[in-house]
């Protein structure tokens, strides 16, 4: 994949290192750079150390959940910038909003494919909003007030 | 024999005596009517000992079921916890299976035979087949734990109809059925619950070509006169259903079939939900269906303001 610009670097925040590793193989198949951390703690260490171009962000990890580590992402000058999108298994309401209260840009709902979350990331980098690809299988679960499609 | 007697002596102005008049009085009534008395008072004693008893034990049988309630209800909690977890459970493993099928798919990994290719595929459809499994299993959960609320918005039903058209196109091919659309445009927009009403629409259609094997699908549309403003059917000429099933397949993991050899896939929720939508939009489903000729199922709708 040619691009012009330097790639962009994602930050994959997942303590199932199934999807860690699935998500950042395919990234670097689709012209990214990639960073990895297993839970919230280490997130904010590797965010501080590779200032990634976004962050996806796993919501139950150990040590330092994805909602705490958003929110101070989001309270440090260094990282505030930073686009966050959730990936989380998670599918109950309360779930996305309490997740966009962390400070988090966007919430996709796991399962979601390799291909789909590559299509969300580029919305993010060109600075539009993400939508959750599985909106489109699962009809009942626009709960979040998210743009049309 | 039990005699009351009572005696007067006559006097005259003198206060000499001149007479004794004594009144015998039979007793015997007075005396059956006394024990009748006591008979009637102690079996009024008794009936008020009864209804005490029996109250006593309402109150108790009252404290039971309320306290019965209370843990259906906290189990019913539990329930919906644990399938809310579960549904966790089942995500994340199923995100990695139906991830690295479509990288497989996409040559990620390096290039694929063609039949290798289409067993992938028989892999990702059966993994969205289950994930559409989840979903409807947690759905219900969602809805027995009062946690879809109303999202109102003012919508048009033609647009809407296309939509899930769009998104059942691949159903709609494979199936080779012949499925049409009569929804008048000038139909007046809706105030509803977009979400619900889509989610019912898409289930009824699926539900339509899936039961379907030869013939045609049809969506119509209407205004109505009345509380209800707008009725949606959905008509098939499938397999239909007895007259005698017509409630049981609303009823949750009711499929009519539910033997091990059944011929059709699913949860047996999908009408479950969709009656459950239903009444939380203030809307109704109904179903005509003639054995072996086909079935409608009809979505009636009113305005809901929120």
């Amino acid at each position: 994949m040619k691009r012009k610009t330097p790639k962009p670097t994602v930050l994959i925040v997942d303590d199932y290192p199934d999807a860690r590793e699935m998500y950042g193989e395919y990234l670097l198949f689709a012209g990214f750079d990639i960073v990895q951390a297993g839970n919230g703690a280490e997130a904010i260490e590797r965010a501080l150390d590779s200032h990634p171009d976004v962050i996806l962000m796993d919501l139950s990890l150990p040590i330092m959940d994805g909602w705490e580590a958003t929110r101070r992402l989001k309270a440090d000058a260094r990282t505030v910038s930073i686009p966050v999108l959730a990936v989380t298994g998670h599918a109950l309401t309360g779930i996305s909003e309490d997740a966009k209260k962390a400070g988090c840009d966007g919430f996709i709902t796991k399962p979601c494919l390799p291909e789909d979350l590559v299509k969300e990331i580029r919305k993010v980098l060109a600075g539009g909003q993400a939508t959750d690809p599985a909106e489109k299988h699962r009809p009942s679960g626009k709960e979040h007030g998210k743009v049309k499609t | 024999m039990p005699v009351e007697a009572i005696a007067g002596k006559i006097l005259t102005e003198h206060g000499e005596l001149t007479a004794i008049v004594s009144i015998l009085h039979d007793r015997r009534e007075a005396i059956e009517r006394a024990a009748l008395y006591e008979q009637l008072k102690q079996a009024s004693d008794e009936l008020e000992r009864k209804v005490h008893a029996a109250t006593a034990d309402i109150a108790q049988q009252n404290e039971l079921l309320r306290r019965q309630a209370f843990e259906l209800e906290q189990a019913s909690a539990l329930k919906s916890q644990f399938l809310a977890n579960m549904s966790h459970e089942f995500r994340t493993p199923l995100n990695a299976i139906l991830g690295y099928t479509s990288m497989l798919q996409q040559g990620v990994a390096g290039p694929v035979d063609d039949p290798v290719k289409r067993h992938l595929a028989r892999v990702a459809s059966n993994g969205q087949h289950l994930l559409s499994i989840i979903n409807e299993i947690l759905d219900i959960s969602r809805i027995e734990a009062g946690r879809m609320p109303l999202q109102i918005s003012k919508f048009k039903v033609p647009d809407l109809v296309g939509e899930v058209l769009a998104e059942l196109e691949p159903i709609v091919r494979r199936s080779k059925l012949d499925v049409s659309t009569h929804v008048p445009r000038e139909l007046t927009p809706i105030h509803s619950d977009r979400q619900k009403v889509k989610q019912i629409l898409l289930n009824l259609l699926s539900n339509a070509i899936k039961f379907t094997t030869a013939g045609s699908v049809s969506i119509t549309a209407k205004a109505l006169h009345g509380p209800k403003s707008i009725a949606i059917s959905v008509t098939d000429t499938g397999i239909g259903i007895a007259p005698d099933d017509h409630a049981r397949i609303f009823e949750d993991f009711k499929q009519l079939d539910n033997s091990p050899t059944r011929a059709y896939g699913g949860t047996g929720l999908g009408l479950s939900i969709c009656r459950r939508l239903a009444e939380i939009i203030g809307g109704d489903i109904s179903v005509r269906s003639k054995l072996g000729k086909g079935s409608t199922f009809t979505l009636t709708l009113m305005h809901t303001r929120q």
